[in-house]
């Protein structure tokens, strides 16, 4: 036997585990016999009832410093050195810790603890918030404990005029925990103000959106395509024009996560659609200081600048998926980042060929921004199932009806030229015997799956005209 | 004030944590002007003089005044100030 009294034994229950119940006699056998044994319960001050008493832990304080996992854990130190620990009741290990032989002798060998409180869903990060290191760069804002921090933050102007959840320390660390990447790490300089965009400060913002931890790979996705110069956030942001950044997502993580591709798509109700949206709005609100009336300058903007944020339908597995098309790798998640505006119904109910209904599509394509403006904007077409349907019907696929759409909105020029049909708008007169494209080949139209299951419907989502200068602004695509 | 509660600043931390009062305004010749008295002793004495003044100088005015100098202004008078004037101007002390 160990010359046990140079050591001291700490034990770590709680009253709701029949495990630490079942030790009971033997924590009362250990206090008899060892002179240093603290015993600390996680739920009742009175538990376990023996002499010498315990330590009341439920503020989790000791629990969490010791790094409990599970109870009863009973733990050696010598001096401020951890020597060994056991958890659950299991004879053998008990008695190897303590050097006593015959321990809970009348109780059966083996019998699994219970999960310690302070691991908790929720619990442990708010006891690292209180107690821990959390090396957090971002600054306190402090007020009294009588004001609301939900008013807080909208005297402050950190909102987009709907509540956000408060951020505090223990869930920005819950954020944190959805991404392995560092919290100092720069994604790069957020526009308007281009101020250093850190991770962590992408996680506060996702906080008060009200996200979840697991959307945080789909979020820092976003926030890097979007500062992708190809993207030209500035641009878009500034703008005097409707748009803001509509985001795609592909790949597995949008199951993963709860994402909506169906019914009511582009609406409300789905909390990671909602949400990732939400934190690159607030990102460039708050990071880079894009406020409306300020460097905002749209006219009318548009409800998807609170948030426009959706997942593709990958059901099919014959559909090649937006992010394969634009050059992803084969299981890969990608998001794409359009800068868009509200959406175009487009319904034919009539048309049952792939033909028909992509001559028919066009009829509503060629009017995004004036019908007479060619190679400008860029556009979102969304195929409801019922309209895929006629189109795969007929042996189309992804490349069949993008060729299609494009060749039908390629109009002749006489007809879109200045004065033409008595409008004084439209495009040089030199062009009049050409025929002339109304989008870009490679970029222009972004054809996704999407929607409910019922309705002959496609969706359009129209674009910036700022799409008119393609080398500097396209939409991105950025694979995770 | 005794702080217990705090949030981290999810802003590019550009500027102070204080909330920034209002500017004073430029000129105030084309504006409407609130009179608040907030209902404490010899409040109305003190807005009865700025008025004067404000007058004198062709400055168009409105007199409000809150039930009682210990609570907030009611939703109605707070109100009617933002629908009816530009500027406040109120009297704290007796």
């Amino acid at each position: 036997m160990m010359a046990i009294n140079e050591y001291c034994f700490i034990a770590v229950v709680k009253r709701d585990c029949p495990t630490c119940e079942l030790v009971v006699p033997v924590l009362e056998q250990l206090r008899h016999t060892v002179t240093n044994i603290k015993i600390y319960c996680q739920d009742d001050p009175d538990f376990p009832s023996i002499p010498g008493g315990v330590i009341d832990d439920r503020t989790l304080e000791n629990s969490f410093r010791l790094g409990i996992d599970i109870v009863p854990t009973l733990i050696v130190t010598k001096g401020k050195r951890e020597i060994d620990r056991t958890h659950g009741w299991n004879r053998s290990g008990w008695e190897h810790i303590t050097g006593i032989k015959g321990l809970g002798l009348a109780l059966p060998p083996n019998q699994p603890g219970c999960g310690s409180k302070s691991t908790e869903p929720g619990v442990h990060e708010k006891l690292q918030a209180k107690y821990g290191e959390i090396g957090f760069e971002s600054r306190k804002i402090e007020f009294s404990e009588w004001d609301d921090p939900v008013e807080q933050a909208y005297d402050r102007g950190w909102t987009d005029g709907l509540p956000i959840v408060p951020p505090t320390d223990d869930r920005i660390l819950r954020m944190l925990a959805g991404t392995n990447r560092s919290p100092n790490e720069t994604l790069g300089l957020m526009p308007p103000d281009f101020k250093e965009c850190t991770i962590e400060k992408v996680a506060i913002n996702a906080v008060m959106a009200g996200a979840r931890p697991e959307y945080m790979p789909v979020i820092l996705a976003s926030t890097e395509a979007a500062l992708n110069p190809k993207f030209t956030l500035h641009g878009v942001l500034c703008t005097l024009f409707f748009s803001g950044p509509v985001i795609i997502v592909n790949g597995p993580i949008t199951k993963s996560i709860g994402m909506n591709w169906g019914h009511n798509v582009f609406g409300q109700g789905n909390r990671a659609n909602a949400t990732i949206g939400r934190t690159l709005q607030l990102v460039v609100r708050n990071v880079g200081g894009g406020r409306p009336g300020e460097i905002d300058r749209a006219v009318f903007g548009n409800p998807g600048k609170y948030t426009f944020c959706f997942a593709e339908d990958e059901t099919d597995p014959e559909w090649e998926p937006l992010h394969i098309s634009r050059g992803c790798t084969a299981g890969s998640n990608a998001v794409t980042l359009h800068h868009g505006h509200g959406t175009q119904a487009f319904a034919d109910d009539t048309a049952r060929s792939a033909d028909q209904l992509a001559k028919s599509l066009s009829m509503s394509l060629v009017n995004e921004l004036h019908p007479k403006k060619v190679q400008c904007a860029n556009v979102i077409v969304a195929i409801s199932p019922e309209h895929y349907k006629i189109y795969k019907n007929d042996g189309w696929g992804r490349k069949d009806i993008e060729d299609a759409l494009h060749h039908y909105t390629t109009r002749p020029g006489s007809d879109l030229i200045k004065g033409a049909h008595g409008i004084d708008a439209g495009i040089d007169p030199k062009l009049a015997e050409e025929m002339v494209p109304k989008f870009w080949r490679d970029h222009g139209i972004l054809l996704i799956r999407a929607g409910g299951t019922a309705g002959l419907q496609t969706a359009i989502i129209g674009g910036w005209g700022g799409g008119r200068n393609r080398n500097e602004i396209q939409p991105v695509t950025h694979q995770f | 004030m005794h702080k217990t509660q705090f949030l981290r600043d999810p802003t590019s931390e550009a500027s102070t944590t204080l909330r920034k009062p209002t500017c004073f305004p430029e000129n105030i010749e084309k504006r409407t002007i609130a009179l608040l008295d907030i209902a404490k002793e010899r409040s109305d004495e003190f807005l009865d003089h700025i008025e004067s003044k404000f007058t004198e100088k062709g400055i168009k005015v409105r007199r409000y005044r809150k039930a009682s100098n210990s609570k907030n202004a009611d939703l109605l008078t707070i109100q009617s100030i933002v629908r009816e004037a530009d500027i406040v101007v109120e009297s704290l002390a007796d």
